[in-house]
């Protein structure tokens, strides 16, 4: 494989990035509304802390500095949440908002 | 890449930089009454974030918490640290080195094997703990390990200090990657016997920066 190849390849890995946004922010939306609800979910808690921190570290690396930048803001928001515990209105206020932004990214 | 810090660091950045030279990231140049600059060199290498700063508020509130590397990214540095091997490593006519990945993002684990492809590393992916121990069993043993941190049934920092304390592979430098870019993260793993720390993103660049400075790949 030469070095063009690999740009290539980058570019390739770069845009099926890209393409799978959408779904793993629907994948957070729906996270979150298991959390900011009546009675909820301390697993979707674990996973949703996991995905936005996975996405945090892997968007910059493929040349999405906004993304991550999000995603760090959106897992700093889960920080002290407890575990089925429903969040505060000014937490789940900020997290939505950084979900917005995520969209736009 | 070998970065000189000014003669006279800030108090935090001094006490930050005295951590690290406790748990041997870096050395000291030698003070004036040595004869020296006074100055602190690196024997791994830190480096220029790949993308700069954002001087917006917002997400930038997510590294704020920690003092530290906030003081390190003012002086225009983020995490990445890896310590040279004591010893210098030869490679015999056609030998690779071997590289295990522990990353559970596929489309990023996609990206770190071809890049390690590219730059003649052989490497070999894990994404879990069955797949982690099922990678160590194939022989030959790693020449050196990327780990992310976070897993989705295992905690990195448990698989660092099992790789520590197992009598074969214990000598395996280990670089964590991850994005938990907190101090206590950062010397958590270093205490525990990492051998670089890497926080994401990174540039791919940085991970053969990373492993021939662990492994003293001339």
């Amino acid at each position: 494989m030469s070095w063009q190849d690999l740009g290539k390849e980058f570019q390739k890995l770069r845009t099926e990035f890209r393409g799978s946004l959408p779904a793993k922010l629907k994948r957070l939306r729906s996270l979150w509304e298991r959390i900011d609800c009546e009675e909820p979910d301390a697993d979707a808690l674990e996973i949703l802390k996991r995905e936005v921190h996975t996405m945090a570290g892997s968007a910059g690396s493929f040349g999405l500095p906004q993304v991550s930048k999000f995603a760090a803001a959106a897992e700093e928001a889960l920080a002290g949440l407890k575990a089925g515990s429903r969040p505060g209105a000014k937490r789940a206020a900020k997290f939505r908002v950084l979900l917005d932004k995520l969209d736009k990214a | 890449m070998v970065k000189l810090f000014p003669a006279q660091p800030e108090p935090e950045l001094l006490d930050t930089l005295l951590k690290l030279k406790r748990a041997g990231l870096i050395a000291d140049a030698g003070g004036k009454e040595d004869g020296g600059d006074g100055s602190i060199e690196a024997t791994g290498f830190f480096t220029r974030p790949v993308f700069p700063e954002p001087a917006t508020a917002g997400a930038a509130a997510a590294s704020q918490s920690d003092e530290t590397l906030q003081i390190l990214r003012k002086q225009g540095y983020v995490a990445r640290i890896a310590k040279r091997a004591a010893e210098e490593k030869k490679l015999e006519k056609g030998q690779k080195i071997q590289v295990l990945v522990i990353e559970d993002d596929e489309q990023l684990g996609k990206l770190l094997r071809m890049f390690l492809q590219m730059h003649d590393y052989i490497p070999r992916m894990a994404a879990n703990k069955d797949q982690i121990v099922a990678a160590l069993r194939i022989p030959p043993k790693p020449d050196v390990v990327l780990l992310d941190v976070v897993l989705p049934d295992i905690d990195g920092f448990e698989v660092l200090a099992r790789l520590k304390q197992h009598p074969v592979l214990k000598s395996v430098p280990v670089v964590m990657m991850t994005a938990k870019a907190t101090r206590e993260a950062v010397l958590k793993g270093l205490v525990h016997g990492a051998d670089g720390y890497i926080t994401k993103p990174f540039d791919v660049d940085i991970i053969s920066h990373a492993i021939r400075s662990v492994i003293d790949l001339k």
